[in-house]
């Protein structure tokens, strides 16, 4: 594996160490610690997705590695102003596991099937990835919500609920997570559907296919259930997390070259 | 000098004693004025609250101020010093320094980790300050429990968790909302604990408060009290359309809210949170309505539960409070003590050095002829000479500064190399 992966995989690792090291032991210190390793982690993943870019290692890796990066970026922008402090551990380790997973694919064959000077394709990954990345942070917050929620009717878990963000503040962060990802989540399956007619004319139903309509399906109740019947809460968070694990099934069998 | 205290809480004094003996702000400077008018006592500070008085004095020889501080503060509430004898503490050198710097952190205090003492305490100081009764050693100590305080607060639990039935239903109101800016508070019922609770949540800046009461009039009376909105219990179900934090506090028998009650109100709310603090004996509020999504109720046990908890919280995290306290007032000490010595340690620096190169010009006038070189050895020599003899000196003078018999030591060794002489 490549030194500076394993770095940057070892990095977030060490980050989730960090943010769930402060929530058991809440000291200004690690957290602060938590923040700038985070912050130093991204820094490093820029290095490296642009050394990808560069050597035109273009792959799925690469969009996970986005992910990633992305998903630990927007945490670090929006923690400056939400007291999302608690999630910090969710997002690190959805980040660490994106990283790992970019390190196995890295290496494998091409799992991209088009040529990459495919506009289609490659607009249809980028913008499926933009939405994952959403739409997983939205997920992330949403499984907070539903602990603390959890916590608060049970009356359990005083002090980590403490620790955590208050659940209006988490409610609405996964509203705007629905309201990024969605669009760009539409976006990216309706030119993966062009793709796909393009290179196989239409024939055969994939099950990451169903399973992306399925997923797409999820978000867009829980979107129009929140903005119009005015669904919040548990509800809508379960809906969101359902949603998410969907997704990660078809991106699992696109990484590993399943489909 | 010397740090000295002497003083009287609820840990010595009941009620009765503790109110005679209380300051007023007005008189503190008075009083901390009289301290410093006792016999070589220099600096004075004074601090009242609801559950001390205490009396802090610096002087050189802290041995004598016992005995006029105790009659002084006996004065002060028209009683004979053996009266108040059996319900004073006193405290001398490191020991006060620690006992300062426990009051600061709240380690001292009735309900540990509250956050009144750290502003009671600074008030006091400022108080005196001003008067002109403290000095260098009050001050500095007196600088350095406030950053002790803070290490603590922030370094420790001490401090975080609400341990009044009150601030519990506050932080769990600030648990589901976060910030309170936007939440509307209902309180139902004139009971004095949802009265409380509620201006505890005003306090915590809420955007509006609801009354509402069966006697309108009563109604008004609270809702003045508080700053809210008087308003009849008849409109409930609007009321509750409206609030996003209910205190039911009635004495009705039966239930006020209940499932079938609250459902069509919860989808006019479209299903924004509600938190229920049902403080009521019996109920208001059906315990099963918790489980409808977004309704959180909390009644009076479960508020006491967690205030409970919260409690041997503290307390656990008290114990890492009292360790970071130790370790500061000993360093704190130590510091204080090797300034105290370093007078005594320049002087002998510069004695030695004086005689060094008194001997040296007296021994190469004598040694005609030497070269350079051997010049230089001879100065070496004799530098080699003095820092070694000095080494072992200046190492037990700075050990034995910080001991309690430090001022004995330091003295003998002034006398011991004549460094007050004014001939050398």
């Amino acid at each position: 594996m490549d030194t500076l992966l394993a770095i940057g995989i070892a990095a977030f690792g060490a980050s989730t160490a960090l943010y769930l090291a402060s929530l058991w032991a809440p000291r200004p210190g690690l957290l602060r610690g938590a923040h700038g390793l985070l912050a130093l982690t991204v820094v490093l993943w820029t290095v490296l997705i642009g050394s990808w870019g560069a050597s035109r290692a273009f792959g799925t890796h690469l969009y996970l590695g986005f992910s990633a990066w992305g998903l630990s970026l927007v945490y670090l922008v929006l923690s400056r102003r939400y007291p999302i402090d608690g999630l910090g551990s969710v997002v690190a380790a959805l980040a660490t596991v994106l990283a790992i997973l970019a390190a196995v694919v890295a290496h494998r064959a091409p799992t991209l099937r088009g040529p990459w000077h495919d506009w289609l394709l490659r607009s249809h990954i980028g913008l499926a990835f933009v939405g994952i990345v959403a739409l997983a942070f939205a997920a992330a917050v949403s499984v907070f919500y539903l602990a603390q929620a959890r916590m608060l009717k049970r009356k359990t878990g005083a002090k980590l609920r403490r620790r955590l963000p208050p659940l209006d503040v988490m409610d609405q962060l996964a509203l705007r997570g629905l309201l990024i990802g969605f669009p760009f989540y539409t976006l990216a399956l309706l030119l993966g559907t062009a793709e796909a007619v393009r290179l196989e004319g239409g024939h055969g139903l994939k099950a990451a296919y169903v399973l992306a309509a399925i997923s797409w399906l999820i978000y867009g109740v829980v979107l129009q259930a929140r903005l119009t019947a005015g669904w919040r809460g548990r509800r809508a968070a379960v809906l969101t997390v359902a949603g998410m694990l969907v997704t990660l099934v078809v991106v699992a069998q696109y990484s590993l070259g399943l489909v | 000098m010397d740090l000295f205290v002497l003083g009287l809480s609820h840990r010595t004094a009941p009620v009765e004693i503790r109110e005679r003996f209380a300051v007023s702000d007005d008189a503190v400077a008075p009083l901390a004025a009289r301290v410093c008018g006792i016999d070589g006592c220099g600096e004075a500070l004074v601090v009242s609250t609801c559950n001390r008085v205490e009396i802090y004095a610096a002087s050189r020889d802290v041995r004598g101020l016992g005995e006029p501080l105790a009659a002084l503060l006996a004065d002060l509430g028209g009683a004979s010093p053996a009266t108040l004898a059996p319900h004073l503490y006193r405290h001398a050198g490191a020991a006060a320094v620690r006992h300062l710097f426990r009051v600061a952190a709240s380690l001292e205090s009735m309900v540990i980790g509250e956050p009144q003492i750290l502003g009671q305490l600074k008030a006091s100081f400022e108080i005196c300050r001003e008067a002109g009764v403290t000095g260098p050693a009050l001050q500095r100590a007196v600088m350095r429990a406030f950053a002790v305080a803070k290490r603590v607060r922030s370094e420790t639990g001490i401090g975080r968790s609400p341990v009044s039935v009150s601030s519990v239903a506050v932080d769990l109101a600030k648990q589901i909302f976060g910030d309170l800016g936007r939440s509307t508070v209902l309180l139902v019922g004139a009971g004095k604990m949802g009265e409380l609770a509620a201006r505890h949540l005003n306090g915590a800046g809420v955007k509006g408060l609801l009354v509402a009461n069966r006697n309108p009039e009563r109604a008004r009376a609270l809702a003045e009290r508080l700053g809210g909105v008087p308003r009849s219990l008849d409109e409930l179900p609007d009321l509750l359309v409206q609030a996003d934090i209910v205190i039911t506090s009635t004495g009705a028998r039966g239930y006020l809210i209940d499932r079938k009650r609250l459902k069509p109100v919860l989808k006019a709310r479209k299903y924004r949170s509600i938190f229920i603090i049902d403080i009521a004996v019996p109920r208001n509020v059906d315990p099963a309505i918790n489980q409808l999504d977004n309704v959180y109720i909390y009644d009076v046990d479960d508020l006491q539960h967690i205030a409970g908890e919260n409690l041997a919280d503290r307390r656990r995290e008290a114990e890492a409070a009292e360790a970071l306290v130790d370790g500061e007032a000993t360093r704190f000490v130590r510091e204080i003590a090797s300034q105290v010595a370093t007078p005594t340690i320049v002087a002998l620096r510069e004695r030695a050095e004086a005689l060094k190169k008194e001997e040296l010009a007296k021994a190469l006038a004598r040694m005609e002829g030497l070269d350079a070189r051997h010049q230089k050895t001879v100065e070496i020599l004799a530098e080699r000479l003095v820092n070694k003899l000095l080494h072992d000196v200046l190492t037990e003078v700075k050990r034995g500064a910080t001991e309690p018999d430090g001022d004995a030591l330091l003295a003998l060794t002034r006398r011991l190399f004549r460094l007050d002489d004014p001939s050398n």
